[in-house]
């Protein structure tokens, strides 16, 4: 039962996304909005000796200039978190109390790859290429350039990376470890991890078709996406804008199976009854999910027995909605840029379609957002779920700044728009 | 969620590996005698330059039948396959034949991932194309192949952390669990660290002028890794793993258990002056941080278990971190240079120091660096409460205190 | 008819391949079955990588998971699987 929110929740007040559709999250949400997808021939390497040619690559002439020395994942976790943190006063972000909290699956492994490259052809490559190879690069490179000194620390989690970092955040803040967090998550497109899903037919040849009956895959991206997060009395003293309320977690494991998940959700299930339980919620005070929603056959399936376990009858009218389908997955990041846009969905009571043209799996029995974005109520709580390898599972509740009143309260707010 | 006031983390078993061989035993042999058992490294594949490091404390291939049979382990990477037979090592130290499957988290720090799968498919992509690719190793190539395999072969279906955060990582992953713990999130979590380097692992290390190297020291060729000696040059590279059992100490006790240590405060911070592949200089800022974090539990310290290695700069980092929390120098030990750096040596070696244990002077540090003044303990050594450190390449610090029970 | 593909050298590849440690060339009769519960204890990722080493080592792709599912029902159909590629393959060849 919702019944107290936490007294200081913790709030965002910043977000930055660099993405297949731009270099911002303004120009990442006027895309998803309109439904319109980042998706190209991969150029960022010869695609002749893959299964397939299609990613949502950043168009990197497109970003600024300032972190262009930088390995890939380092520059665009460093672009959004500069936008994150733009109305954070250099001094509280130097103070010691800020921390960095991170996902990373690839770190720089592009340019690692160009560096192996070389090796084996017995010529040196650049080293300054391959300081952020680790998965703690770009985080670590976001701590550096904003001179954080309080925690750093990176998860791997594939999947559910950014997801998990964002969720470790919100611990350190209520903990009063830190007084900022920056939280999310940064990944490059690089032939491994391409050839990799490839390998697991787990990509689709064609623009990827979440909860479709025909869908064949996902489509792979990258980017970052991060939230500045903060307690609601700091940010409120410093007249800071608050978007959304950061309010819980929720993480488990499926231990099924290395890369198939749990063909009944079970994990799933777990990680969005913890992130419930420890938001003081019940299901039904969800009125919107930013679901993981990759577009594989076992993904959607299995997610879809998981909604239809927690939200029981409500599942078939709440609506659900899969951004991979136009930004793609960011795989270590996508939880990151998932966030902002479940940020964003909630400032601005719009939930942005499910791209592609087919009506959804009628068999999944979910309210999937189609064709056009979806008005909200004016007040929300949102989940994102990511699920990964590993059978991983991490997600996530934001909702409506300023609003922890009970149930009953909202329902009749809802019907005023 | 939480039940009861009991906010106290334990730790009722351990299960290592390592270039010392297996288990716990294994590795108080090892540190009884200060030597690290090294191997040469393999330069086949023309990875490696002139003059760079040739000893590595590798694990290789060990007979893990007894905990993970060949069947089971038949597509797992060797990290996997360490991370899960120290996972089971652990759970059988601590007399949990069953776990509570919903309330077992695991939370596993890495430096760099299983590099054997990486570097194969790596190889596959770039020499063969793409469409070589295999699935094999791809699904288990990933930073969480170690924690998701462990989830698998025990059943622990609680929140499933992948920590990479280099050096640091071990710690941080401790702590992490700790807090998971204390939250009420799970009564048992695997915690603790897993590496596995390669060939190309060390080379890419020696580039960044990280291990020590071959030096000529009174006409003799030796290549040792020195923590605080003024003849230091790199630290010895390793892997392995370590994995400890920590319980909520309700749950621990209400099932009889033995009870090793108990889970102290941790602290962490990150150094900007640090390079990207180095150790920084704002020592005082560091020791402030880390400091405040700890408050009393530092007044108790009585042994360190230092993340001194043998790094030029890491090692003095470590020395005026020391110094400024500590005025007063408890005993320090720096078992790295005996379990190498990666695979969690100062968790295993934490837990030895408070079991009681022999340290044995780290070979080759003969000549403290009188910059430094830090001569390392050795003999007999029953610690009641340890600080451990560890400060990463790139700049991330963290600090985890453990106590006698 | 040239290069035809013993069930021989197919049980050393699955072998090999899979990496097999408890099953041994011997022990793999011509007509077990592969996948299910009467056959090798072999999941999705195994055929997947089966996919791939069929395509590697004979240059046969299967991308059809219907079509693998049936061509994997035993080492004896997977060979004549193979087989019949192969000499369609020749066949083709032959004309030209």
């Amino acid at each position: 039962m919702n019944t107290s929110s936490h007294e200081d929740p913790v709030v965002v007040t910043g977000i930055g996304a660099v993405s297949s559709l731009g270099a911002t999250a303004e120009s990442l949400w006027q895309n998803v909005t309109a439904g319109t997808r980042g998706i190209n021939e991969l150029s960022l390497f010869k695609t002749e000796s893959h299964r397939t040619k299609l990613a949502a690559q950043v168009d990197t002439d497109a970003l600024p200039e300032q972190f262009a020395h930088m390995s890939r994942a380092d520059r665009f976790g460093c672009t959004a978190t500069e936008a994150a943190v733009r109305n954070v006063p250099g001094d509280l972000l130097q103070s010691g109390r800020t921390g960095v909290f991170f996902g990373s699956s690839t770190g720089a492994l592009f340019e690692g790859e160009r560096f192996l490259h070389k090796l084996l052809h017995n010529k040196e490559g650049d080293l300054h290429s391959i300081v952020g190879l680790q998965n703690d690069g770009p985080g670590n490179a976001v701590a550096k350039q904003f001179r954080c000194g309080g925690p750093a620390i990176t998860y791997s989690t594939a999947c559910t990376s950014a997801n998990v970092a964002i969720g470790a955040a919100l611990d350190a803040l209520h903990s009063g470890e830190v007084d900022v967090a920056i939280a999310g998550g940064a990944d490059e497109l690089c032939e491994i991890t391409y050839a990799g899903f490839n390998s697991l037919r787990a990509i689709d040849a064609e623009p990827t078709r979440p909860f479709r009956k025909d869908r064949k895959g996902l489509l792979m991206g990258e980017g970052a996406g991060v939230l500045a997060l903060e307690r609601r009395s700091q940010a409120i003293a410093r007249g800071a804008t608050v978007l959304a309320e950061l309010v819980s977690a929720g993480r488990s494991c499926d231990a099924n199976h290395v890369s198939a998940p749990d063909p009944e959700g079970r994990g799933a299930i777990m990680a969005i009854r913890q992130a419930l339980l420890e938001g003081n919620l019940s299901p039904e005070d969800i009125t919107f999910i930013n679901a993981h929603g990759t577009g594989t056959p076992h993904n959607d399936a299995s997610e879809s027995k998981a909604l239809h376990a927690v939200f029981g009858d409500r599942t078939g009218s709440l609506p659900v909605t899969s951004t991979k389908s136009m930004v793609g997955h960011l795989l270590g990041a996508a939880g990151g840029i998932e966030a902002v846009l479940t940020v964003l969905s909630i400032h601005h009571h719009l939930l942005p379609p499910t791209a592609g043209d087919d009506p959804a799996d009628a068999e999944l029995g979910l309210d999937i957002v189609l064709h056009e974005a979806r008005a909200l109520p004016p007040i929300n709580v949102g989940i994102s779920t990511n699920l990964a390898f590993g059978g991983n599972n991490s997600v996530i509740v934001l909702r409506s700044p300023q609003h922890s009143m009970p149930h009953t309260l909202r329902s009749r707010g809802q019907d005023a728009k | 969620m939480t039940n009861g006031t009991n906010n106290q983390v334990v730790v009722t078993g351990i299960g290592c590996l390592g270039p010392f061989g297996l288990g716990f035993e294994a590795l108080q042999q090892a540190l009884a005698t200060g030597v690290a058992t090294t191997k040469d490294i393999d330069r086949s594949a023309g990875y490696h330059r002139k003059g760079s490091a040739t000893q590595v404390a590798a694990t290789g291939d060990q007979d893990l039948t007894q905990w993970l049979s060949e069947d089971a382990g038949r597509r797992m990477s060797q990290f996997s396959q360490h991370a899960v037979t120290c996972a089971r090592m652990a759970l059988d130290h601590a007399g949990l034949t069953e776990i509570p499957s919903e309330r077992t988290a695991v939370t596993i720090a890495t430096a760099f991932g299983p590099g054997g799968f990486t570097e194969r498919l790596a190889l596959q992509v770039l020499q063969k194309g793409g469409k070589f690719a295999s699935p094999f190793l791809f699904t288990d190539c990933v930073a969480n192949a170690a924690a998701g395999q462990v989830a698998i072969a025990t059943g622990a279906r609680g929140a499933n952390l992948t920590i990479c955060q280099r050096e640091a990582g071990p710690l941080l992953a401790v702590a992490q669990a700790a807090y998971d713990l204390r939250m009420g999130r799970a009564d048992v979590c695997l915690a603790g660290a897993v590496d596995e380097l390669q060939p190309l692992s060390y080379a890419i290390l020696d580039r960044f002028r990280a291990l020590a190297r071959p030096s000529l020291h009174n006409g003799k060729t030796e290549e040792l890794p020195r923590p605080f000696d003024a003849k230091r040059n790199g630290y010895l590279a390793g892997d392995g793993g370590t994995i400890l059992v920590l319980e909520r100490e309700q749950h621990a006790i209400a099932r009889g258990a033995r009870i090793l240590a108990r889970v102290g405060d941790s602290a962490r911070a990150f150094d900007p002056t640090a390079p990207r592949t180095g150790h920084g200089h704002d020592s005082a800022a560091l020791a402030t941080r880390l400091q405040q974090r700890l408050g009393e539990q530092l007044r108790t310290v009585d042994t360190v278990i230092s993340a001194a290695s043998g790094a030029r700069r890491g090692d003095m980092l470590e020395a005026e971190i020391l110094r400024s929390a500590l005025p007063e120098l408890p005993q320090i030990l720096a078992p790295k240079s005996v379990t190498g750096e990666f695979g969690g040596g100062t968790l295993g070696s934490a837990m030895l120091a408070l079991t009681g244990a022999n340290f044995g002077t780290p070979q080759g540090c003969t000549q403290p660096d009188p910059t430094i003044g830090i001569e390392l303990a050795n003999g007999p050594i029953h610690a009641r409460h340890v600080l451990c450190s560890a400060h990463a390449a790139g700049g991330v610090s963290s600090w985890l205190t453990l106590s006698q029970p | 008819m040239t290069n035809q593909v013993s069930v021989e050298q197919l049980k050393i590849m699955l072998v090999d391949k899979l990496n097999l440690k408890s099953i041994t060339v011997d022990q793999i009769a011509d007509d077990n079955a592969l996948f299910g519960p009467e056959g090798l204890g072999l999941d999705s990722v195994d055929a997947l990588e089966l996919v791939l080493a069929i395509e590697s080592e004979y240059g046969i792709q299967i991308n059809d998971e219907e079509v693998g599912r049936e061509a994997f029902a035993s080492v004896q159909v997977l060979c004549a699987f193979i087989n019949e590629r192969l000499s369609a393959g020749d066949s083709e060849a032959s004309d030209a």
